[in-house]
């Protein structure tokens, strides 16, 4: 038995293992390599030690840093995102965002609005989309890219620069909402529709300030961490980390944390009646949105009846819409019960972190 | 490899030359690409970090670099047993049972693989270590002993009580 068993073990020992995602071991060269260059230097002339390719290659990393900064500066100081950019919804509070497929998202923070997605705001809510500040009582409809916004009161202060209260047909056919991030992106509005489109009669208002714009920053496409040389290592993964649990509804709370190098995120699920649902991959899963950024708080959909299983997954992806790195499944029983907080808590682990998760281990090194 | 300690470059070299290795290692230990990478990234920052107290002795820098990567696989797994609430036992045990995210990941023969890999898991941290070691991260016995600090009969010595608790392990889930 214990040489059928160590037979087992070379036996497996020998299976070929599939090679590492080359866009997985470049990204951890040059995070290595930055790291290298960013360390204490063991000679007093750091420079002479490095041969002539790494230096040219640094001051290129260097000087693309440099352009993207511009590039970014550039960005926050235009008011309007641009054409065939998807608004996106920022400090929701009390926000329920409908997607064209039914699903219905609750303060979605950071969502990347899709085409025909319709935003309400309830009493007392608040958010912005671009440089609209939404109110209590508006709904507003994303079509051909922009955000036409319907207020209760024509008297609402709606400030400048913004979509009219009416529908605007002059507004010209536009890329879809997600044109600016990929043309071949999956965007959530090719999410089949399955999942409850029945408005929610009770929606959770989370006590938040007002509606100021998300302070959370992007993911910052820094090409490299060069330009920031810290004593500590640079994070290591670079994995979105997943966390949702079963709330009240029930509905489904999901958050996670950034991802180095990120420039958007896919929100994937899959739901199953019977049974352990399907893994949530692409092509074929449920796109529930598209995220400029992690939501600062946890959003939230509700599980449609009769669901056993919901399993969720998070894309990161870059700016070219190819995914950058994807986040482990998360599964959600869903018990037949569902009434309480916490149930089905697949969460594990401290709280969120606020960017990059550094996966750095405190196991003592050998 | 001394050249390492101060040049990038020459990291970047030991990096390409052990990373499907180490990368390997990690798959065949964990037969999911997610933790795979994660492993992988740590233990390969951990290695920068700590190249200036590398010695020159007991195999080099192969097993040194294996033993790191022991270290996190082990700390992968006990991280994965203590961030288990209760509430989510059942369900991470179903995941642990559940064929894994994608085709890619599947190392081999799903259920014998997977069988073996869960028996391991339940063994002591030294035992894992020494069994993967010995296994899984494609070493010789002599690099395998330097890679977890011991001398080769030593060695063996573990791997037979490895073996034979592993082997226990698979019996107790088989008669259960």
């Amino acid at each position: 038995m214990t040489d059928d068993l160590r037979g087992r073990l070379d036996d497996l020992g020998r299976r070929p293992v599939p090679p590492p995602d080359p866009a997985f071991t470049a990204e951890l060269e040059t995070r290595l390599l930055a790291v290298a260059a960013s360390r204490p230097p063991a000679p007093p002339e750091p420079p002479r030690r490095i041969p002539v390719a790494p230096r040219i290659a640094v001051g290129a990393l260097g000087l693309a840093a440099l352009a993207v900064v511009i590039a970014l500066a550039a960005g926050m100081l235009r008011p309007d995102p641009g054409p065939g950019a998807a608004p996106e919804l920022a400090g929701p509070v009390n926000i329920e965002v409908s997607l064209a497929d039914g699903t219905i998202l609750e303060d979605p923070d950071g969502l990347l609005l899709p085409e025909g997605a319709v935003v309400t705001v309830g009493p007392g809510g608040s958010g912005r989309i671009g440089d609209t500040v939404l109110e209590p009582g508006d709904v507003v409809t994303i079509h051909g890219g922009r955000a036409e916004v319907a207020r209760p009161s024509p008297v609402g202060v709606v400030p400048p620069a913004t979509a009219s209260p009416t529908p605007k047909g002059s507004s010209a056919p536009r890329p879809t909402a997600t044109a600016a991030t990929g043309g071949s992106r999956p965007t959530a509005t090719s999410a089949a529709p399955s999942l409850a489109p029945t408005p929610s009669p009770g929606r959770t208002a989370s006590p938040s300030p007002g509606a100021t714009a998300r302070s959370s920053p992007r993911p910052t496409p820094t090409p490299t961490p060069i330009l920031a040389p810290t004593a500590s290592p640079t994070p290591a993964t670079v994995r979105p980390r997943l966390r949702a649990r079963l709330v009240s509804g029930p509905r489904i709370a999901v958050r996670w944390t950034a991802t180095w190098g990120a420039s958007s995120y896919l929100l994937l699920a899959t739901l199953s009646r019977s049974g352990p649902a399907a893994d949530p991959v692409l092509p074929g899963a449920r796109v529930l949105g598209e995220f400029a950024a992690p939501p600062e708080k946890a959003l939230r959909f509700r599980v449609p009846d009769r669901v056993v299983e919901v399993k969720l997954r998070v894309l990161a992806l870059r700016a070219d819409g190819t995914v950058l790195r994807r986040s482990r499944i998360v599964t959600i029983p869903v018990p037949s019960d569902t009434t309480g907080d916490g149930a089905g808590d697949t969460t594990p682990g401290p709280t969120t972190q606020p960017t990059a998760i550094p996966t750095s281990s405190p196991s003592p090194a050998p | 490899m001394e050249q390492a300690r101060g040049d990038p470059a020459a990291f970047a070299e030991l990096y390409r030359r052990y990373l499907p290795r180490v990368y390997g290692f990690a798959y065949r230990r964990t037969g999911v690409v997610e933790a795979a990478e994660d492993v992988t990234s740590a233990a390969f920052e951990r290695a920068l970090r700590n190249l200036g107290a590398f010695r020159w002795r007991d195999g080099g820098f192969g097993p040194w670099l294996f033993r790191i990567v022991a270290n996190e696989l082990a700390d992968h797994y006990r991280r994965s047993g203590r961030e288990s609430s209760p509430r989510s036992v059942a369900a991470a045990d179903r995941l642990h049972g559940e064929p894994p995210a994608d085709p890619a990941d599947i190392v081999g023969d799903r259920a014998d693989v997977r069988e073996v890999l869960a028996a391991m898991d339940r063994l002591s941290p030294r035992y894992q270590q020494a069994l993967a070691l010995r296994y899984l991260a494609g070493l010789t016995p002599a690099e395998a002993a330097a890679a977890l600090g011991t001398s080769r009969p030593t060695m063996a010595v573990v791997v037979h009580r490895a073996t034979r608790a592993l082997r226990r392990e698979l019996e107790r889930e088989g008669g259960s």
